[in-house]
This record gives structure tokens, C-alpha cells and sequence, in this order.
């Protein structure tokens, strides 16, 4: 009998290693910056430091031939508790229907616009040191609901365009790891398509309503306000071919919020990408700015523009270093210019 | 004026800074992972199991199966593609780089390292040597690989089947 168990488990076993195979990757990035902000620190206007960027543990694992997991958690500090935050930024798993219908559910990257789903907390892929404004993570201050838990179904390379989709409904803005305060769920649609290689050219949006007193993940209250319906509407040219020299990336993003209290109101986020690769060397420019409607009420309305010359070195694709002058500007109080300028350079890596 | 005088000195100074660096690196022929294995006059093999059903012949249609650029699942087996690589940059690696998928070493593991980050797609699996990538092509119905024709013996030969060879 001991021997037939002892066989049992070894057949299940070899049988388990076989078909799960997990990989363990992790992600990080340290950084050194010198910055001239007037807004910091108003009589020594100069500030420089190393930091340590997100610590991300990356975790693929291929279940079955159809079903396939992803999880990526983050240790990042946070400078309120003084101490290092756990975050599960996602927690995926997949079942691969065919080629064109896919079906997953778990904690995503919503599937808007291009640099949210191309990019996500390892900064050794992204092309930048650090996220545009326009989409930046909703707990730095970002316009946009970038982590939804839900279900979403997807496909791609459907015809002579390469047409996809993702269609996702999920729990929304109002909404924690383990609930939602509303019944009101968020809906998101993403077409795209890419007509030759390296080329895509998406069209989404999203939908959804925020009830009243209810603190959302932009960490705004909608106090003493009716439910606020929010809106995104998102149009992105993407060239990305990594066996070309240009790199390119243009997003628009169109939030519109409606609150009973000041009515309608719009806001524009804009982002321009663009590297030329030569070698392992990518020089590359950027402009990102956010324009807020006057009168907007859901977000604290700044406006922010932010122009960034820099370069990038691959030493391999897992090692990656970034040399970036930032022009950032800001409104203007009686204490600052609104003005920023900043240097950094960061090493991002992966193992 | 002042400020916008110190901004303008301030760009300035980055874009001699980044000139700098860049004229440094390129003047010193600093090179990576990516220094050129010249592809070796050899002949590869790209190989998929025998009960694979496909019949693609071309380097293009090829390339777009094991990068699984146009479809994720095999025809008619509809089974997951499942590329295979050597551990090392050997010359059959490069080989098959350059000739099947027109790229470089690094863009390659740059191109599977991305897929996985943003969809959990499984990258490439890798072997020490050609008996292995035979070995696991020939038990597993999804797997795509390439080899060093002359590895392909009568036994190698009643696993798996040649799509292409290319020298």
C-alpha cells in the first residue's frame, strides 16, 4: 500500500512539474536626482538623493496548456508610514479559449490606452524613468482608474488589420480589494488594430459612477455631492517595433467627470514619445501635460506640463540604465515659480 | 527672466551632457550581450513535433509562428505554440536569429521578456543542446525549435519533423 502511495505521489508530482511551469522574476530600480524646486523647499531651492524604486516580484506560471496565471506584487516605501507598502498591483489568471477569445479574471491593468497595458511596474522595460503625468498610478496623483478587479475577455490579430479587443467589466473607482460600495460597475472597451508590424492604433474608454461620501482610489471624497459619473475616452498611435530604430508613442485621454454640484467638466491628458535607437544607445524626448477644465471638482485641479530630454542604455534587456533632464511646471503660488527642473538617472533591473 | 535664463543654460547643459555621453560610448565601441556571433557556415533545422499538422515552409511564416505574432495556438491542433531557444548564444541561435526572425539576440529576449510582463504569455523554453530541444520537441505537440541539421539522426528524425532548413 506504502509503495503504491510512495508511486502515486511521485507520478502526480512528475505529472504537476510537467504541465505547471511557474516562473519567479523580480524587478527594481534605484535612482539618483538632483532637483531645483521652488514649491519644496522655498529658501534652499536645491535637493538632491538617491531613492530605491518599486521593488516588483513577478510571477508567471503557465497552469495547463489553456490556462496560464500572472501576479505582481510591489514593495515600494511610503514616506507617510515611514515604513515599506505591500501592494498586489496584479493578480491575473487567463484561459485561452483560441486565438481570438481569451477570458481572464483577477486585478489588471485596465485595458486603456497603450502605455498602461505595454508598461507596468517594472521600469527596466518602460522607455522612461518614470510614468507620464496623464497616466501616473491613481495613489501618485493620476487622472485615470489604472487597477480594476474584475473579468475581461480579449482577442487579437483578427484579420488584415491585426484587429483586437478587451472588453472588461469590473468593480470601478468606488471600489476596495475585497468589495465595491455601489452596484454601478465600470465598463471598459478597447479596439485596436495594427495594420504592419510594430504599429497599433487603439481607440478606448471607460465608464463609470462614483457614489456620494464615498473615498475613491484617486483618494478624492465626493463629499456632499450626488453620484458623480465618470468618463475617459482615449484615442493612442503606438510604433514600437523593437527591430526598428523609431520609437514612437502618442496618447490622448479625455476625462470627463459630472458632478450635480459644478456639472460637467473636462479634462485633458496628453502624451509624445519618441526614441531613435542607435546601437544600444535610445535618445528620446517627451511631452506629457494634464489641462483641467476651470471649475473641476472630482480631481484638485493643477495643471501640469513636463518636458523630458534623455537617454537610455541597454547593457541587456534586463539591465538598463537612464539619464533624464525634466522641465516640469506647475501653477504658480506666492510661494514658487511652478517651475521644476530636474536630472536623474536611474538603473533599472531585472532578474 | 532670471529663472527663464538659468532654465535655457539648464537644457543646454543637459544636451552637452547627453552629447558627451553618447559620442564617450559610441567612441568606445562599448558593446554588450548583443556583440555579433557571426552565423557559422551550418546548416539549422527548425523542427515542431511530428503530430504537428502544419505546413510552413517560409522564414516568414516561421517567424510569425514562434514569436506568435499573428496567433497564439496552433491550427487544427489548436494547441499552445511553445518556442524553444538554446541556454547559450550558439551559432545555430544565431543562425536562426538572423535568418528566420531577422533580429537581434537581444531584441529577441527583449521581445518574450515583454510578452510575458504584459499577458503572462510563457517565453521561450531553453535547452544546453540539441538532443534536449529534440527530446522536448519530440514530446511536446506545441513546441517549435531549431537544431543543427546534422543532429537530426534517424531516431531525432522519428519525433519530429523539418519545417526549413536554412544555411
Amino acid at each position: 500500500m506504502k509503495k503504491t502511495l510512495l508511486l502515486l505521489s511521485i507520478s502526480c508530482y512528475g505529472y504537476a512539474s510537467y504541465s505547471q511551469d511557474t516562473r519567479i522574476n523580480g524587478f527594481c530600480n534605484v535612482n539618483a536626482m538632483a532637483i531645483k524646486d521652488n514649491a519644496v523647499i522655498p529658501n534652499k531651492t536645491v535637493n538632491n538623493y538617491f531613492s530605491l524604486g518599486q521593488y516588483d516580484l513577478f510571477v508567471t506560471s503557465q497552469l495547463t496548456d489553456r490556462i496560464s496565471a500572472l501576479g505582481e506584487t510591489v514593495f515600494e516605501y511610503n514616506p507617510t508610514t515611514q515604513h515599506f507598502g505591500i501592494d498586489v498591483e496584479r493578480a491575473i489568471v487567463n484561459y485561452a479559449v483560441n486565438n481570438y477569445f481569451n477570458i481572464s479574471v483577477g486585478k489588471f491593468h485596465i485595458p486603456l490606452g497603450y502605455w498602461n497595458n505595454a508598461y507596468h511596474h517594472g521600469m527596466v522595460l518602460q522607455p522612461t524613468i518614470t510614468r507620464p503625468d496623464a497616466i501616473k498610478f491613481e495613489d501618485e496623483g493620476g487622472l485615470l482608474p489604472i487597477h480594476d478587479i474584475g473579468l475581461q475577455v480579449s482577442g487579437d490579430n483578427l484579420g488584415k488589420l491585426n484587429f483586437g479587443y478587451n472588453l472588461m467589466v469590473g468593480n470601478g473607482i468606488a471600489s476596495t480589494a475585497d468589495g465595491d460600495d455601489n452596484t454601478s460597475k465600470s465598463i471598459i472597451a478597447n479596439v485596436h488594430i495594427a495594420p504592419v508590424q510594430g504599429l497599433k492604433l487603439i481607440a478606448s474608454s471607460y465608464i463609470d459612477e462614483v457614489p456620494s461620501n464615498t473615498m475613491t482610489m484617486h483618494m478624492n471624497l465626493t463629499a456632499n455631492a450626488k453620484a458623480t459619473s465618470y468618463r475617459v475616452l482615449n484615442g493612442s498611435l503606438a510604433y514600437m517595433d523593437g527591430n526598428k530604430p523609431l520609437e514612437l508613442i502618442a496618447e490622448y485621454y479625455n476625462v470627463n467627470t459630472t458632478m450635480d454640484s459644478v456639472g460637467s467638466k473636462t479634462t485633458h491628458g496628453y502624451l509624445l514619445y519618441a526614441g531613435y535607437r542607435i546601437k544600444n544607445f535610445v535618445p528620446y524626448v517627451s511631452y506629457d501635460a494634464i489641462d483641467y477644465q476651470k471649475g473641476e471638482a472630482y480631481f484638485n485641479p493643477n495643471n501640469v506640463k513636463t518636458t523630458i530630454l534623455g537617454l537610455r542604455y541597454s547593457f541587456t534587456p534586463l539591465a538598463v540604465v537612464k539619464v533624464e533632464y525634466k522641465y516640469h511646471t506647475y501653477a504658480p503660488t506666492t510661494t514658487n515659480t511652478g517651475i521644476k527642473n530636474s536630472l536623474a538617472v536611474q538603473f533599472a533591473f531585472g532578474f | 527672466m532670471n529663472t527663464m535664463k538659468e532654465n535655457i543654460s539648464n537644457i543646454l547643459l543637459m544636451i552637452a551632457l547627453l552629447i558627451g555621453i553618447l559620442i564617450y560610448f559610441l567612441a568606445s565601441g562599448f558593446t554588450t550581450s548583443n556583440k555579433a556571433i557571426k552565423a557559422a557556415n551550418i546548416e539549422i533545422a527548425v523542427i515542431v513535433n511530428k503530430e504537428n499538422p502544419v505546413t510552413a515552409s517560409s522564414a516568414s511564416e516561421i517567424k510569425a509562428y514562434y514569436l506568435r505574432e499573428k496567433t497564439r495556438r496552433w491550427p487544427v491542433i489548436n494547441k499552445n505554440i511553445r518556442p524553444v531557444a538554446n541556454k547559450n548564444n550558439n551559432a545555430e541561435q544565431t543562425t536562426f536569429y538572423q535568418k528566420v526572425l531577422n533580429m537581434r539576440a537581444d531584441d529577441v529576449e527583449k521581445y518574450f521578456i515583454s510578452r510575458q510582463y504584459q499577458s503572462a504569455e510563457k517565453p521561450q523554453d531553453k535547452f544546453s543542446s540539441d538532443k534536449e530541444i529534440i527530446d522536448f520537441v519530440g514530446n511536446e505537440i506545441g513546441a517549435i525549435g531549431f537544431v543543427n541539421a546534422a543532429s537530426l539522426n534517424a531516431e531525432a528524425r522519428s519525433k519530429v519533423k523539418v519545417l526549413l532548413t536554412v544555411n
